[in-house]
């Protein structure tokens, strides 16, 4: 075990090298290159014995991804945004064959308007399709993640690929203390792969993806695959416990901060969650009972750990980083289906959209969730729908911005 | 409601004829719809269309599973795809079937039972159409059963069906006179309506249990060769035929063969396999010395 300081990037491939990987198809795009890079680099150095290869675009990747993992190796690869989406119609594809590959997704906010800096649209646009996903607070947890991802993939029992998701430059340039444990002890909790589904071989002739038009059967593999993704949720507690007693860290499904006497519940992810515990430590300095539950797993969803954690409170806020637009917040509304059927469910529950394209919390702004959560005044017509935080000097500053891109002002260039 | 199902192979019309009875009912006033069931079949496959008809508003779609009466418009499919002709047929259900009726004690002896009604459509269309397009009579001998459609009506859709197949008029015309000359020749059948009145089943909810074996977690077929088992020959409207003499061995079409339907024998001749050959006619095509013609399948 070495302690260094990594990006977050940087934490992911060393997750991919620890992980031994024999295969990662690559395709470049801000703000998850370095990822590919590095890996490339090590590869072309002998540093790993990986097979890098640069595809076409991330279709082609994904493609690619498919064909190696389905012949028995393990695959990785990362890619982010515009070309998540691209190669999007793929990902169906890997989780209905089921295989077990990890998929480092490094969030950043999908145009239009363009822009670098993060939000959870593109990760969560991938929420049906049969991918695990883990999402990641700091550079450790990306590394960690990975492993244990890798684990959970490939369990006999469960059979889906993952995505580890990290926040772009939040996370991902980002450069924090990492422990990069040792190969011989990350063996010992990942052992090579030894897959027990039936190889794409030329001695072995299987036909994968076969074309199932019979409506049963069609339903009776999607239940497959849901059983199988709830499958994690029995198996987590051995694979976590076999992480901690290796390297010594524990991952719940939810890390749970502040909550043991919290009446209020915010509820994060990723790494803007950070910024959230900050924000429930000072709360709690002028003497209020608030913490932060950040969800880690979001698929398969956590329902039962969402009650357990969230019962009994009195009041929770969600705080999503993306929005499904006409509707609200996405986790918002798996929140509230996973509290409905308890009899003390929190009485009030309410949804905030930030951090949108990178959008930072401005002071205040966690003090006014709790005193909503306080003295809910709203109607529920009212409560059902998102706050979207934003401010004054916000809204300023986009008049400022619109007078610039105004056509009748006279043009600034000279 | 009336449920009417039409069996056909793709490229005989089929579809057509479900469009015409639909069309049909529409013109007597009637709430009608029509739906055509294919996938990734191509022309010669076995395929099934579908009209109802009703005095009410349809609060039925997809699949018709127990018509009240069905047109086969293709007598191969008898033996060839029974689990479609057959499926929600009972011994009072008309099952009208393009073939000579003299044939008929002689080839429904060893048939699930059906009300069996012989008519040869195919006759009909040869003398007035002169094709083996079935789609005009197919509907009419349907709509004969159906006493809220007027033959002015029959009539009518055919034009604008076939019409908006993209057909001259004077096909139009001669299809016009197929239907009226079916419409003439079929006996009226009882149609049972609500025919479709599903069997009430308690529900039987089960939870698909997780197998645990990650043999069985996706759509793979371990089973090599097992394409071999399904013949596609019957697919064929045109088949290839090898004249050995002017063959020259150079093995175009057994490379071109898209379904690997040719095969070469201990001289490297090559031959086709008429099981699973789908009458694609590329080996017809590639052919440099044309050695391969083409037939018409009977």
């Amino acid at each position: 075990m070495t302690r260094t300081m990594l990006t977050g990037n940087a934490a992911a491939a060393w997750g991919a090298r620890l992980a031994e990987v024999d295969y990662v198809p690559a395709f470049p795009i801000t703000p998850q290159t370095e990822i590919l890079e590095t890996l490339a680099g090590w590869s072309q150095l002998g540093e790993i014995p990986a097979r890098v290869m640069m595809m076409d675009s991330e279709h082609s990747m994904l493609a690619a991804a498919v064909g190696a993992a389905a012949t028995g190796v393990r695959v990785f690869t990362a890619t982010s945004s515009q070309g998540f989406l691209y190669g999007f119609e793929m990902l169906y594809a890997i989780a209905g064959l089921r295989l077990p590959l990890v998929l480092v997704n490094v969030s950043r906010a999908l145009a239009h308007p363009i822009t670098l800096e993060p939000d959870h649209n593109d990760v969560l646009s991938a929420r049906d399709t049969g991918f695990l996903q883990f999402h990641a607070e700091t550079s450790q947890e990306v590394l960690d993640s990975i492993l244990m991802a890798y684990r959970f993939a490939e369990h006999e029992k469960i059979l889906l690929p993952a995505i580890v998701n990290l926040d772009g430059f939040y996370l991902s340039f980002t450069r924090e203390a990492v422990e990069v444990p040792a190969p011989e002890e990350t063996r010992n909790f990942l052992p090579a792969f030894r897959p027990a589904y039936p190889l794409l071989s030329n001695r072995e002739p299987v036909a994968m993806g076969a074309a199932v038009l019979d409506p049963s059967l069609y339903s009776y593999f999607k239940h497959q695959m849901h059983n199988a993704a709830e499958n994690v949720l029995t198996i987590y507690p051995k694979i976590a416990g076999e992480f901690a007693e290796t390297f010594g860290r524990r991952y719940g499904i939810i890390e749970e901060f502040r909550l043991d006497d919290a009446d209020y519940v915010i509820v994060m992810t990723n790494s803007f969650a950070s910024m959230g515990k900050a924000e429930i430590k000072r709360l709690r300095q002028k003497g209020k009972k608030i913490g932060l539950a950040r969800l880690r797993l979001i698929r398969p969803f956590p329902h039962e750990e969402l009650q357990r954690v969230l019962r009994g409170r009195k009041g929770v806020a969600v705080v999503d980083q993306n929005i499904s637009v006409g509707k609200g917040g996405i986790l918002f509304s798996e929140i509230a289906s996973a509290l409905y059927p308890l009899a003390d469910r929190p009485p009030v529950l309410l949804s905030f959209i930030g951090g949108l394209g990178g959008r930072r919390f401005r002071p205040g702004e966690f003090d006014g969730m709790l005193a909503k959560m306080e003295n809910p005044t709203e109607s529920a017509a009212e409560t059902v729908r998102p706050h979207l935080l934003f401010t004054g000097e916000e809204c300023r500053q986009v008049g400022r911005f619109f007078t610039i891109a105004r056509e009748e002002e006279p043009s600034r260039e000279t | 409601m009336i449920e009417v199902r039409f069996h056909g192979r793709g490229g005989q019309g089929a579809k057509i004829a479900s469009r015409i009875l639909g069309r049909s009912g529409f013109l007597s006033g009637l709430y009608a719809q029509d739906f055509a069931l294919f996938g990734a079949e191509r022309r010669g496959a076995p395929l099934a269309s579908f009209t109802r008809l009703g005095r009410e508003p349809i609060d039925q779609r997809g699949y018709v599973e127990t018509p009240g009466l069905a047109v086969v418009m293709d007598d191969s499919l008898l033996k060839e795809a029974p689990e479609q002709v057959f499926h929600g047929v009972f011994a009072h259900t008309p099952l009208f079937v393009n073939a000579d009726p003299d044939q008929l004690a002689a080839r429904t002896k060893e048939l699930p039972p059906a009300s069996y009604i012989f008519i040869d459509l195919s006759a009909i269309a040869r003398e007035l159409i002169g094709s083996a397009f079935v789609s005009a009579a197919a509907a009419a001998v349907a709509a004969r059963s159906i006493p809220a459609i007027e033959l002015q009506a029959l009539s009518e859709a055919v034009k604008i069906e076939i019409a908006e197949f993209g057909l001259p008029a004077d096909i139009i015309e001669k299809n016009q006179a197929a239907a009226r000359r079916a419409y003439a020749q079929a006996p009226i059948v009882p149609v049972s309506p609500n025919s479709t009145a599903m069997e009430i089943l308690e529900t039987a909810w089960q939870a698909v249990p997780y197998l645990g074996s990650a043999q069985f977690a996706g759509p793979t077929i371990r089973h090599r060769g097992s394409a071999a088992l399904r013949e596609t020959g019957n697919w064929r409207t045109e088949r290839p035929v090898i004249d050995l003499a002017k063959c020259k061995r150079c093995f175009l079409c057994y490379l071109y063969c898209p379904e690997a339907a040719m095969t070469l024998d201990s001289e490297n001749f090559p031959h086709v396999d008429y099981d699973h050959c789908k009458g694609c006619l590329i080996c017809f095509e590639e052919c440099p010395t044309d050695a391969i013609s083409r037939r018409l399948e009977a």
